[in-house]
């Protein structure tokens, strides 16, 4: 997990059913996530949503200007549906094996002809057995509904 | 009409850290036909182009009735050196500008160390969270694949033609924290899916422009209606397990 990229995760953080503001943010290798917005102090509901990840809500408080959350985003959303199913199964079967960086002798460092980067849910930069179990351990798993 | 609203919300009575700073042009209030540059708190100098390239018009605003209308290539053909300026001094936190090169600005500077480099920037601000609201219309030559991009003091570009077709209206709004470098971009009001690169700690401004000015493009741009509006940054920080 987290081995060579840094995720990007939106957010849209909501004071009952109106949503007050939305943003994105680094998520860096260590899962340490920083992502700026204007919010009063208060409490709010978050979604979270990041690539292929499943969207999940968080109540935060915003006091001084900051607030801080811990989440877990279940990966396996290969096709952003919105749940995780058949479909994702087939894009990372059809891009299996494959590399992010080979070298070519002429072109250099470059994706491998199959490469799908929906397909790397852990970000190690080859499709393989490691994405099948993230997938499998989330089959089924949807999104919060945003209000 | 422009407004220029400075909120002290910590009710200090310097430039606080809490400051809210917003400032808006539509161009509604000023004589159509006449340049910019002679209206409202708009001040031309360094004007050596021999053309008018910024004028108020009636015929090209999306939000009735007026924008700011640009045509450089049936003006004067730029030959030599160009610097056109349109300065708003309208406070010493916010100033506009348009250029030839760099076809507009606005800049939010503590310091006033202007330098005018930019298309259309947000200068560092100590603190804030900081909003572009960009619309306009820009009729770009065939040849130029984008019609608007943005880029950052090291000259990355980051949203070019796939977001925005060209000829049609856009609303684009950027927020940008100097501290760390990090980009969120809407274009007609969706968030940008993917992340805007940056380089927090060497990235002192942004800007936004449309090519509209490029001296080897038939191209026209109309600033139709300008918003900005910096506000203290809420920071969310925490752990992220997938």
């Amino acid at each position: 997990m987290y081995n060579d990229y840094i995720f990007w995760v939106q957010a849209s953080f909501y004071s009952g059913t109106e949503k007050v503001d939305e943003t994105a943010g680094y998520v860096d290798i260590n899962g340490n996530l920083t992502m700026d917005c204007v919010l009063p102090d208060g409490t709010y509901t978050a979604y979270f949503d990041g690539w292929y990840c499943q969207r999940r809500s968080a109540s935060i408080t915003v006091l001084g200007g900051s607030a801080s959350v811990n989440l877990v985003l279940p990966s396996g959303d290969c096709d952003s549906s919105g749940i995780v199913d058949i479909s994702d199964y087939v894009i990372i079967s059809g891009a299996f094996s494959e590399l992010l960086d080979i070298d070519d002798v002429t072109e250099g460092f470059q994706p491998s002809p199959n490469w799908d980067y929906r397909a790397d849910l852990d970000g190690s930069g080859i499709i393989d057995i490691a994405d099948y179990t993230l997938l499998a351990n989330n089959f089924s798993g949807v999104d919060d509904v945003l209000p | 009409m422009k407004k220029l609203v400075i909120l002290s919300l910590a009710g200090l009575a310097a430039l606080p850290a809490l400051a809210q700073v917003s400032f808006s042009e539509n161009f509604d209030s000023y004589t159509v036909g006449d340049p910019l540059g002679t209206q409202g708190g708009w001040d031309s100098y360094e004007f050596s182009g021999g053309a008018t390239p910024i004028a108020i018009s009636d015929l090209w605003s999306t939000s009735p009735n007026n924008s700011a209308y640009s045509d450089l290539w049936n003006n004067t053909a730029p030959t030599g050196t160009y610097s056109w300026h349109w300065i708003g001094h309208l406070d010493t936190e916010v100033e506009g500008s348009m250029e030839m090169s760099y076809n507009f600005l606005v800049e939010e500077d503590n310091t006033r160390n202007d330098t005018v480099l930019a298309n259309y920037y947000l200068n560092k601000v100590s603190d804030g969270s900081q909003w572009i609201n960009l619309q306009f219309q820009s009729s770009a030559d065939p040849g130029f694949d984008d019609s608007f991009w943005l880029q950052d003091a090291n000259g990355f570009n980051y949203l070019g033609s796939t977001g925005a077709p060209r000829n049609t209206f856009h609303n684009v709004k950027a927020r940008y924290n100097s501290a760390n470098g990090n980009y969120v971009v809407w274009l007609n009001g969706q968030m940008v899916p993917y992340p805007i690169l940056s380089s927090p700690g060497r990235v002192g401004w942004s800007r936004m422009t449309s090519y509209a000015f490029a001296a080897d493009a038939n191209q026209a741009t109309v600033f139709d209606d300008i918003n900005f509006n910096a506000k203290p940054t809420t920071t969310v920080t925490g752990n992220v397990q997938f």
